[in-house]
This record gives structure tokens, sequence and C-alpha cells, in this order.
């Protein structure tokens, strides 16, 4: 608390010592005690503070631990139905995202790779590709199969090839996608897990899918 | 250090030098005197006390954000036909920078920042073809053109690599071409860098063009240039 109070001297007043030192007193206390009361509101510049130095210290932007990964994630046969895709060590996912309570956090999702359907294919065929999250999913390849997905439709992409003429012809693209997640009414205190899952259907010959320097990273936005 | 007004003497005369001294500190510390000893060592900056961000649609309401700056280069005219050229050099085996997709600047202090890009690409100049009535088509997308990457301080990041194949056929006369296919070339990044002056760009690594002998009636290369079109990079950094 840093208020400068004075004692005003009225017309008519004896202006004396001791109400002169009283002023200058208080102006010497408070101007070493400089707090929030000597501020206005929006008077302060964040560039001019230190991180971290803004309370309370969990509002505003924060980066999630991104996953980047330098090779190829090979399938020879991939199902046709949704197959969380990974490295063999680790799947494709980002997090996990710890909540304290604050539900209603925004989350940008980023997820881009470069995608490869062929060479055996020997007709038309469909690669799909979509973000999905998970509640309860322990971030491991094993537990994939036994947590419940949701999927994040508006990130589904279509790698598609329709007829002869591009037999045996491999198909090369890239997957990028950015989605804004809002966390009001789907979490408030969980672990929030993402992962980029993929399925091909074909018509006679299963093709190869290989998925290239995969990498996902993502913002979090606290209110 | 805070004013330092030194108490008249009692019973004694103020004059008006004296006066004058005493509100002239007052005067020096509200004038941009203040040092960071005279703040308040706890936390205290409310959010309430920043400049907010301005956003521009949403999540503006929602969000409990401080000031921030924005840095923009924008290519000239936004020209989507001003492409960046690349050509197979023989001996070449290294990254070379895509034109007008590098940025440098400065960080004030330790930042985080998330990298995007994006540009369609296709090659030219090559042929393909197996003979001279027949596509190719297995060997469409086969040899490798150029790989295209995202570079930070001259080191490429990992898992931002996306590769360009040779991709062009002819068809029989007069010898158009058939196919091209062009590209999306997309890639992200997250990088966290240090206070001081940094470089991001996106980077681009023909391969040596071969000759393709089945193409007849005579033998052509794979591919002869890598055209880049409409060009986008957002470096968007936050720190604390």
């Amino acid at each position: 608390m840093s208020r400068v109070s004075l004692t005003v001297i009225d017309p008519g007043d004896n202006l004396l010592i001791t109400a002169l030192n009283a002023q200058l007193s208080a102006w010497d206390v408070a101007s070493v005690d400089v707090d929030d009361n000597n501020v206005r509101d929006e008077g302060i510049d964040a560039r001019n503070l230190v991180n971290n130095a803004v309370v309370p210290t969990s509002s505003g932007f924060r980066t999630c631990e991104p996953y980047e990964y330098d090779g190829d994630i090979t399938d020879a046969s991939p199902p046709t139905t949704n197959t969380l895709m990974d490295d063999g060590t680790d799947p494709i996912a980002i997090g996990p995202i710890d909540y304290d309570g604050d539900a209603g956090d925004m989350l940008i999702v980023r997820c881009s790779t470069e995608v490869k359907i062929g060479v055996n294919v020997t007709n038309a065929f469909a690669g799909y590709f979509m973000l999905r999250y998970s509640l309860d999913w322990d971030g491991t390849v094993a537990g994939a199969g036994a947590a419940t997905w949701v999927n994040l439709l508006t990130t589904l992409r279509v790698l598609r090839i329709n007829g002869t003429e591009f037999n045996l012809v491999p198909a090369f693209t890239s997957y990028t996608v950015s989605h804004l997640f809002d966390t009001a009414g789907v979490i408030d205190s969980a672990t929030l897990r993402f992962a980029l899952w993929a399925y091909v259907d074909w018509v006679t010959t299963a093709p190869t899918l290989v998925l290239s320097d995969p990498s996902m990273h993502a913002t979090l936005m606290r209110r | 250090m805070g004013t330092d007004t030194t108490d008249f003497v009692a019973s004694g005369t103020a004059s008006k030098v004296a006066i004058d001294s005493r509100f002239d500190d007052i005067e020096r510390y509200l004038n941009g005197g203040i040092v960071s000893a005279d703040l308040q060592a706890s936390a205290w900056a409310g959010a309430r006390h920043l400049v907010k961000p301005r956003f521009f649609g949403a999540p503006a309401p929602r969000v409990t954000g401080t000031t921030f700056d924005v840095h923009w280069r924008g290519e000239l005219s936004y020209n989507r036909d001003a492409r960046s050229i690349h050509h197979g050099i023989y001996g070449l085996d290294d990254y070379v920078p895509v034109r007008n997709t590098g940025g440098t600047f400065k960080c004030r202090t330790t930042t985080t920042f998330q990298i995007l890009t994006s540009a369609y690409a296709w090659t030219s100049g090559g042929d393909m073809r197996d003979n001279i009535y027949a596509l190719a088509t297995n060997d469409v997308e086969q040899r490798l053109a150029g790989t295209f990457a995202i570079f930070v301080n001259g080191s490429r990041r990992a898992g931002t690599r996306r590769r360009l194949w040779a991709a062009v056929c002819y068809s029989s006369a007069p010898y158009t071409p058939e196919w091209s296919a062009k590209k999306q070339i997309t890639s992200i990044t997250q990088v966290t860098l240090s206070a001081g002056v940094h470089d991001i760009e996106v980077r681009v690594k023909p391969v040596t063009p071969t000759l393709n002998n089945d193409a007849a009636p005579t033998t052509a290369l794979d591919w002869k240039h890598i055209w880049v079109e409409g060009r986008t990079m957002v470096a968007w950094g936050h720190h604390g």
C-alpha cells in the first residue's frame, strides 16, 4: 500500500514547520513502496517486466512440450479403421497437458507430417488422417486401444486416388492442420492428450502408408 | 531510492530556497526517478494494470493476455507469381534458401516460437516417360528432386522435411507435358530461443538431376527446375 495523503493547509492557517515536515514525510514513506495503487489500469507495458512478474502467473499464453520426429513411420499394411500412428517408441502425441482446475482454457493444436501412400497399390485408394483426443489415455502405444477417444472431425484430411490410370504411382502430400480446442465443458481437472490417427481404404491390394517427419505442438491460452 | 526530504528544524525558519529544494526532489522522483528498489518486492502488478493485446476476432473476450509486439514482413505486393526458382546444380548437396521465406529478428528475452510455413512447388524440364507413346507411371514421383525444411540459426529443425519428386511426363507428339504434380509444402516447428539475434528460414536441397535413359527418343533429365510459389511463413513468439 503506497498512497500519498497530504494534510491540506487552508488559507489563514499558520504555516508551521511541523505541517511542512508531515507533508514531506508522507512523500518519503510512500516513494519507497510503490505498488498497484500507484498505477492506473493498463498503465504498465509488459515489455518492462521480467518474465512471470505478472500475477496471477497462470494467466496468458504458454506452450506445451512439442513432439518432433525425424524419420519415417511406416505401416506396410495399414488397417481400414482408425489406427494410432506411432514411431515404434512414442506415439504421435502432444502433452500431457495438465490442468489445475481452471476449466475453459483454449488450446491451439498444430500437427504436420508428410504423407506417402503407395507403391504396392494397384487400384483406387484413399487415406484418412485426423486428430483425436483422449482424457484417459496413458500416453503409450499399448494403452491407446483401451482409452476412449473423441474425433476432431474438422481436422480430417483425405488423400484419395481414383482410377486405374494411377496404378503403381505413389501419392505424396503434406498434412498440416491447426485446430482451436475449447476445453469448456470438456475438461476441468485431468490430463488431455492429442494424437494423430490414420487409416487407408483400398480396392484390391493393400498399399503402404508412410508418415515422414511428423511434428505437433500446442499453445495454451488461459482465461 | 525514494524521495529524501530532510525535515525542517523545529522552531526554525522555512525559507523559499529550502522549500523549493524539497519539492524539486519530489519532482525529480516523479519525473523518471523511480528505480526498481522503490517497488514493492512481492508480486503486485495485476492483469488489470497491463496494456491488453489487440485481437481481431475470437477469442478476444476470453483471454487474459499481456502486451506484445507484432513484427511482420510481407513479400512485395504479396505477388503469388513472385516465384523462387531453383535449378539442379551438379555437385551441390546442401540446402539453399528459398527466396523471401527468411527473417532475422532480435529477441528481448527468452522466447518460444511456433513457426508455420506453407507454399506449393513443382518441377519442370524433366521427362519421366518410358518411351514415346507410354507414360512411365511407375517412375513418376519416385525420383527425388528436392527436400524442403525449416532452418533456425542455420540448423535444420527435426520433423520439418517435405519432399518434392520429379513428376513430369510428356505425351506423344506434339510432346506436351501430360503429368505435372504440384505439391503443398507445409510444415511446423516449435523452438525456444535465447535473447539476441536469430534467423528463421525455409531452405530447399535440390538433388543432382539424373538421366532418365528410358525417355525416348532421346534421353532426358528427370527434372531441371524447382518452382516454389505462394510462400508464407508465420513465426509466433511469446515469452514468460
